[in-house]
């Protein structure tokens, strides 16, 4: 009897033991040169079933339908995978918790795991990477199977390459005009103010709207949120600005606290605080949601925000102010200064082909697929007469379509955005009426051109971020550190009273390097060293 | 079932285990599968904890992660914010203990001296609702009714001329808030527990008393309390191993970047290490330095319990 049991515990406790080390990873890339040696890749068909897990990013939208089983997942299936005899699996991967999701899938079974890992972030993929997540990738063998895709991103290669290998799959970055600041265009009127062009009548223009209480007792001149590490202080930034400084201080992963123009900027912000200019409130908003309430109910004279149709800002700051107007405001430098500026990253998504994928090329296939201008150009607006109706040759989506062909979030993107981060119509006239046809509510287009004149006048002064060759491991390490120290500095810097800041901002500085900002710059400047000296 | 005690010393060949197995074994058998739950679900996992001495990262598994010993270990004494998170979690549980433990006894009693039925259990679900709110839910309350400017009570209090309470954006004010808003939550279910015990006191006991001339407050003095003292005690010995445990909803949901300093706990610095940034082997040593110390003040509870002639658990 007892050696029964004892033989059943040592049984269970073995298949416990199973299931726990069955998630160790092994190695089945496939044969490169017998792959290779396909012909006619376009009708390739596998002899027997293989299995392509992508993931996508599932954002919690409601009234959406499933993001890995709806009509578009099955468009793909029926379109790109059954020609190639590829059973298509969609992974859903939380959108505000992607990094821990493609941990836990990595560190499960080898089949489980996605044939790709992707994210916006350089500094995380480029983490990934460190930690062996990737396949090498032979340019032959992405000229071979997606030679469309491979054209498309020709001109980001450097950022695919790290260390001198070929790791990533890059996405294209169409530019978009759709991020911008909006004025009170009315209260400007009832101030008898034009639109500012500096920073003084910028100034100006808030005292005004906080003397007249234009939004009623609790008027906001311009709202403020709490931001993340992303700190913009470009206003105070040397022009041009060494390159040196510009590896060292310019990052979204953790702020630059002890920068000059940093200071600068948070001292701007002290003082606009402390005269009562910005929302009183803003350290409890880390969305802008609270800023964007404040000013749809009318209370608010600026805000800043991306434009779109959903949710409408302008539509329901209407609805409760009927005589509201807005307009755009373009850059307004300080005295003496250019208006600087943070390029965008020249790519978009990020993706790698994970150590444990078998079959690399079909990934190359689907992205071949997905680069093809009829599928692209399909899976971005559907079905016409159904999704999207043609208006001066652009695709303009029909509102509020809820049938089973209505595209997933944001047209699809999270679907494509494998390969191109945005619609590209091909020039710049088409590019700007297709956004201005998506991103603007109706009578409000001349917002999306001011914002592109204003990214004509400006171009030349806006900064991209450095990359660095290699991954700069304390960002990896420290970076939520930091950044939850800086969001309490920011706080305290911002709402002290002007006579304190200098203090504050010393002890604040020296407690930051202390907890790692130190590290991060020392590894950068070796790092920068390093790759100049090459 | 035979106890040792009938096993007396001259009797040379006790029976040993194997003989009790033979002779109980239906019994033995029941207890296995608890037993193999325990193990697979409690013990098992534990061979995680591995990672703490690990330089862990997920895509190389255990096996390929490289081994660094006490590394983490000395990484995590070394670093202010560990303590800062340690210091918070013992000073807010302390607190919580010393407000949240007292009030559900003193409702029970409260509660079991109405005598209108149907106001007792009216009073009672209200104050069981809030136990079932999400700490979102609560926090999200909390924020509308006591935000410096927009918050309601702040408004009410301006306008009746009042100056503005920071309830949760000053630190102090935000220490008191989290520990009260705690005990409005947790009180009302709290008191269930007591209430049972009360329900069991003998009712001869109250007649007796009433007899000798005994007033309410006497008879709560003298016989429930007494008599609900070893739930008291055994509830304490319960709480007191949460000392060092953090719930990690509570403090992440009503903190806010003003008073980080006092609200970082341990569960959020885990969360940020391990789950923002990725260090799992930092979350996992905090995790079991917690574990740890929490062992250690069970037993301690379990021994002072025992000293003061109480049952113990162990």
């Amino acid at each position: 009897m007892n050696m029964k049991k004892a033989g059943a515990f040592a049984l269970a406790a073995a298949t416990a033991l199973t299931m726990l080390t069955g998630c160790g990873g092994e190695k089945n890339a496939a044969d490169t040169d017998e792959i290779m040696s396909r012909e006619n890749v376009a009708e390739y068909k596998y002899p027997e079933q293989i299995e392509l897990k992508i993931p996508v990013y599932d954002r919690g939208t409601a009234g959406q339908a499933s993001v890995t089983d709806n009509y578009w997942t099955q468009y793909v299936q029926k379109e790109f995978a059954d020609k190639h005899n590829i059973k298509m699996k969609f992974i859903s991967i939380p959108r505000k918790e992607e990094n821990t999701t493609f941990n836990q899938l990595l560190a499960g079974k080898p089949e489980n795991q996605p044939d790709i890992i992707f994210n916006y972030d350089y500094p995380t993929i480029v983490s990934f990477a460190d930690q062996g997540a990737f396949q090498k990738l032979d340019e032959e063998m992405i000229k071979k199977y997606a030679p469309t895709y491979y054209d498309r991103v020709k001109e980001l290669d450097q950022y695919t390459m790290l260390d001198g290998e070929r790791l990533f799959l890059a996405a294209t970055r169409p530019r978009s005009y759709n991020y911008m600041t909006l004025v009170r265009k009315d209260w400007l009127d009832k101030c008898g103010l034009d639109i500012p062009k500096t920073d003084e009548e910028f100034i100006n223009m808030l005292r005004e709207f906080k003397k007249q209480k234009l939004g009623g007792e609790d008027t906001i001149p311009m709202t403020l949120y709490l931001k993340n590490a992303y700190y913009p202080n470009y206003n105070f930034r040397p022009y041009p600005m060494p390159e040196e400084e510009n590896a060292l201080y310019s990052d979204i992963t953790v702020c630059s606290l002890t920068y000059g123009p940093t200071k600068e900027q948070l001292k701007y912000d002290n003082a606009l605080y402390n005269e009562g200019l910005v929302s009183p409130e803003w350290y409890l908003d880390v969305d802008n949601l609270k800023a964007q309430s404040a000013f749809i109910s009318g209370k608010a004279g600026v805000f800043s925000d991306y434009l779109s149709k959903n949710p409408d800002v302008i539509g329901n700051l209407k609805k409760n102010v009927p005589d509201a107007e807005v307009a755009f405001i373009p850059a307004h430098p300080m005295d003496g200064k250019v208006p600087a500026g943070r390029d965008e990253n020249p790519f978009g998504m990020m993706s790698g082909i994970n150590i444990n994928c078998a079959h690399p090329e079909a990934v190359l296939m689907y992205f071949e697929w997905l680069s093809q201008p009829e599928n692209l150009y399909t899976m971005q607006n559907g079905i016409e007469g159904v999704t999207y109706n043609l208006e001066d040759d652009v695709p303009v989506l029909i509102d509020g379509y809820t049938g089973e062909e209505r595209l997933n979030y944001n047209s699809n993107k999270d679907m494509w955005c494998l390969v191109t981060e945005g619609k590209d119509f091909g020039s710049d006239e088409l590019n700007l009426k297709a956004q201005e046809k998506t991103y603007a509510p109706e009578g409000y287009e001349f917002l999306i051109r001011d914002s592109y004149q204003n990214y004509l006048n400006t171009k030349e002064y806006l900064y991209p971020d450095f990359i660095f060759d290699k991954p700069i491991e304390s960002l990896s390490n420290l970076g939520e550190t930091l950044k939850s120290k800086w969001q309490t500095i920011q706080v305290d810097l911002i709402n002290c009273k002007p006579e304190e800041f200098e203090t504050k901002y010393e002890t604040a500085c020296k407690e930051y390097l202390d907890a790692g900002y130190q590290q991060v710059l020392d590894e950068k400047k070796q790092a920068y060293s390093e790759m100049k000296n090459k | 079932m035979k106890t040792k005690t009938q096993s007396k010393p001259e009797i040379k060949n006790s029976p040993g285990f194997l003989f009790y197995l033979k002779r109980d074994w239906q019994l033995y058998a029941l207890i296995v599968f608890p037993l193999l739950f325990a193990i697979v679900f409690k013990f098992l996992p534990m061979l995680g904890l591995s990672i703490a001495f690990l330089d862990y990262k997920p895509i190389r598994g255990f096996s390929g992660s490289e081994f660094i010993g006490l590394k983490v270990f000395k990484e995590i004494f070394t670093s202010k914010d560990f303590f800062v998170s340690l210091r918070n979690t013992l000073v807010l549980n302390l607190l919580d203990l010393a407000a949240g433990f007292p009030a559900p006894i003193i409702l029970a009693i409260l509660l079991n001296e109405i005598t209108c039925k149907w106001y007792k259990k009216l009073t009672q679900t209200v104050l069981y609702l809030p136990h079932f709110l999400s700490w979102v839910i609560i926090a999200g309350l909390a924020y509308q009714l006591f935000s410096p400017q927009s918050g309601y009570v702040n408004i009410l209090l301006q306008r009746l001329g009042g100056e503005a309470i920071p309830f949760l954006t000053e630190k102090y004010h935000w220490a008191a808030s989290y520990i009260l808003i705690g005990v409005w939550q947790s009180m009302g279910w709290g008191t269930i527990i007591y209430l049972a015990a009360i329900t069991s006191i003998s009712g001869d006991l109250y007649e007796a008393a009433t007899v000798d001339g005994a007033g309410r407050w006497r008879k709560i003095w003298n016989i429930t309390l007494p008599c609900i003292k070893p739930t008291i005690v055994v509830m304490l010995i319960m709480a007191l191993g949460r000392i060092m445990g953090s719930n990690f909803e509570r403090p992440y949901t009503l903190s806010n970047p003003m008073v980080t300093e006092f609200s970082d706990v341990i569960a959020t610095y885990v969360y940020r290490m391990g789950l923002q940034q990725n260090r799992y082997n930092i979350a996992t040593a905090v995790g079991l330095f917690q574990s740890l110390v929490g062992v250690v003040l069970v037993l301690l509870a379990d021994k002072f319990s025992k000293l003061i002639g109480e049952d113990g658990i162990v």
